[in-house]
């Protein structure tokens, strides 16, 4: 062998495995059209890489994948009218159990999504109770704080005030949760017989009582009683629903 | 289900170029289990050995008229371009071969191994495979690396994590083995202690 062939028949094993890379890949490239022995020595290794393709123990498919065939080919008896490269792929196994994971994920995301908005809707809730509780607190504790008692057909409860300032809290009992698209609404009776709204709120459905915060134009020395009625979600100008609530100062 | 004669795969391929779909069954028949064989080893997952297969053999179904029966058999093109389609979707999906490999089931080459004087393909297979079998761990796992799993020298020196010039000597070393096995051929590199191997059948090692 030349000199040169020192160097490249080590190479040749990985050159017949496909191993080969790069600059080593180009020099073996180079010396094979001069050199006959390592052309020779490229053919035996070949063979070995042949070889190895069916020196594999072979293993009975299953029976689906003949069917499989049988399907496809059936799609044309003719080969050569097949299209030069492969069929549209097969809806791949590995496609579907990708897609399978990526609708659980999806699946899963929502459901998380729901929780924390969840989890959102009552923060909010329990910010606005924790408000009202420390206004209602702090309303009791004013030196000229009184209490009134509330009374409608089903429910009932207390509103506690300082007539010298425009805010109450009322503590109420057995008010059912109303259907979307309606709330309740709070309104003060002035001393010449006008309503003037102190807003709406929801019921605390599944709670034993809601508390509200009322906030009025005025001091509520200028009002002479109070109610309750079911109005649109949003509030009406005037009273338009029921009476379920009712009082005086 | 034994392999017919080389002629008759022949002759199958030129029915197949022509259309004949009952000829591409019956090959699949014939052939099926060298296939779905090869690409378990390769894919190491039934169902992707599957999607192989199932391309390997519509390949050829498109393509039996560039099949030129003087340049080898048929079976090797088929398992070529199984080769090729397997190393494909381990390219695409990146996935990180294994080296430690269930044992084979029988193999159905065993007692062939008592008849030296059979030269028959599926005894020249066998006696290949044992040699495989046969060759020191490092050595089969580098020859499996490159040929079974696709990866270059350097992939290999990194998976392997030995020297780039180890590999090149396990392959080399590995690859003399087996040519010898296969043509019969004299060994010319009788190798180092560290790096030589048994010949003979062991079938308690497999990469």
């Amino acid at each position: 062998m030349a000199n040169d062939c020192r160097n490249i028949e080590p190479l040749l094993a990985a050159y017949a495995l496909d191993s080969l890379e790069g600059e080593e890949r180009a020099q073996v490239d180079g010396h094979l059209p001069a050199c006959p022995d390592c052309r020779a020595r490229l053919a035996e290794y070949r063979a070995v890489a042949d070889g190895l393709l069916m020196a594999v123990p072979g293993s009975a498919p299953p029976a689906r994948l003949r069917q499989a065939l049988v399907d496809r080919t059936g799609q044309s008896t003719d080969p050569k009218s097949a299209p030069a490269e492969m069929p549209a792929r097969r809806f791949s196994h590995w496609s579907f159990a990708f897609g399978l994971g990526l609708a659980a994920m999806l699946l899963l995301n929502l459901v998380l999504l729901q929780q924390v908005i969840g989890l959102r809707q009552d923060q909010a809730r329990l910010k606005q109770e924790l408000g009202a509780g420390q206004i209602a607190q702090a309303i009791a504790a004013y030196p000229a704080a009184q209490s009134v008692l509330i009374e409608g057909k089903d429910a009932y409860g207390t509103l506690v005030y300082d007539p010298d300032r425009p805010v109450a809290a009322m503590y109420t009992w057995g008010l059912m949760p109303l259907p979307s698209g309606q709330s309740y609404q709070v309104w003060l009776r002035t001393t010449n017989g006008d309503r003037v709204s102190g807003g709406t709120f929801d019921s605390s459905g599944g709670k034993a009582f809601t508390l509200v915060v009322i906030r009025a134009p005025d001091p509520l020395e200028a009002y002479s009683g109070f109610g309750v009625t079911i109005e649109p979600a949003g509030g009406s100008p005037a009273p338009t629903g029921p009476n379920v609530l009712g009082g005086s100062f | 289900m034994s392999l017919p004669p080389k002629e008759d795969l022949a002759r199958l391929a030129a029915r197949i170029a022509e259309g004949d779909r009952g000829a591409f069954l019956a090959l699949y028949d014939h052939t099926s289990s060298k296939v779905y064989g090869l690409a378990l080893k390769m894919m190491r997952d039934p169902m992707a050995a599957e999607e192989v297969v199932q391309e390997a053999f519509i390949k050829l179904w498109t393509r039996a008229e560039t099949f030129r029966p003087g340049k080898g058999s048929l079976l090797g093109w088929l398992l070529t371009i199984t080769r090729h389609v397997a190393l494909d979707h381990l390219r695409r999906s990146s996935r990180r071969p294994k080296l430690v490999e269930p044992p084979d089931a029988v193999t159905g080459w065993e007692p062939m191994l008592t008849d030296a004087s059979s030269r028959t393909d599926e005894a020249r297979w066998g006696s290949l495979y044992f040699a495989v079998q046969g060759l020191p761990d490092e050595q089969r796992a580098a020859i499996t690396c490159a040929y079974y799993y696709g990866m270059s020298h350097s992939q290999i020196s990194e998976f392997l994590d030995v020297p780039l010039g180890t590999v090149k000597t396990r392959l080399r070393l590995g690859m003399d083995k087996l040519r010898q096995v296969w043509l019969n051929a004299p060994e010319d590199h009788p190798g180092d202690p560290s790096e030589s191997g048994d010949l003979g059948v062991k079938k308690d090692r497999e990469v």
